[in-house]
């Protein structure tokens, strides 16, 4: 809460227990299109580096970080 | 991982066991902007690991001139000894639930209630399940009053 003003803030934390296969990424989009969600935190990916373009796919958009 | 229209980011810190990220987020259609703290949980599982860690987000809430600081993710602790159900009583430990609450506490973090499933891990075999992951916040400073 921000003075009068109410903040809403979307977030996802999920604990994945391994980023490898192709349909726990689509788990993922799916929910931050359904739920309209700004920033995405994630554990336990079990990867060593992360696609740039896979990361881009979760939004539809490059303009993610 | 956030979009650069809704999160702006400003720093980041990265240590054992977390990695927060501070910024502007702008919140939905009245665009109200807000400086945030967000910081993602991977706890380890040794408990004197889990002191130093609470010890360090600790410290590090308090330092943030952040509007509202969410601490979120896998902590591998549970707040009472219902949060863990199975076969193994070793696995209830009641000084570590003790320090868990306690680093709550003193951070003055507000402990988000779930929805939907009673636990969030569940040993494949269904042996054993826990309440181990978990969203605390804490809103303050710049936006009180």
């Amino acid at each position: 809460m921000c003075g009068r003003e109410f903040v809403l803030m979307k977030l996802i934390s999920i604990n994945i227990r391994g980023l490898g296969r192709d349909i726990k990424w689509k788990y993922i989009r799916e929910l931050i299109h359904k739920e309209k969600v700004g920033v995405l935190c994630v554990q336990e990916t079990k990867l060593v580096s992360m696609d740039v373009a896979k990361c881009f796919s979760l939004w539809e958009s490059n303009n993610i970080s | 991982m956030w979009d650069n229209k809704v999160f702006k980011c400003e720093t980041s810190v990265e240590g054992k066991g977390f990695l927060i990220v501070m910024g502007d987020y702008s919140s939905g259609a009245s665009g109200t902007v807000v400086k945030v703290l967000i910081m993602n949980i991977y706890a380890p599982y040794s408990n004197k690991d889990k002191v130093l860690l609470w010890k360090e987000v600790k410290d590090k809430l308090a330092s943030a001139n952040c509007c509202i600081r969410c601490v979120i993710g896998d902590f591998n602790s549970v707040r009472k000894a219902s949060e863990r159900k199975g076969t193994n009583n070793r696995s209830v430990n009641n000084c570590e639930i003790a320090r868990f609450n306690d680093f709550i506490d003193r951070c003055m973090l507000k402990d988000i209630p779930g929805v939907g499933r009673k636990f969030t891990w569940y040993r494949p075999n269904g042996t054993t399940r826990s309440i181990l992951d978990r969203v605390l916040c804490l809103t303050s400073g710049c936006c009180s009053g």
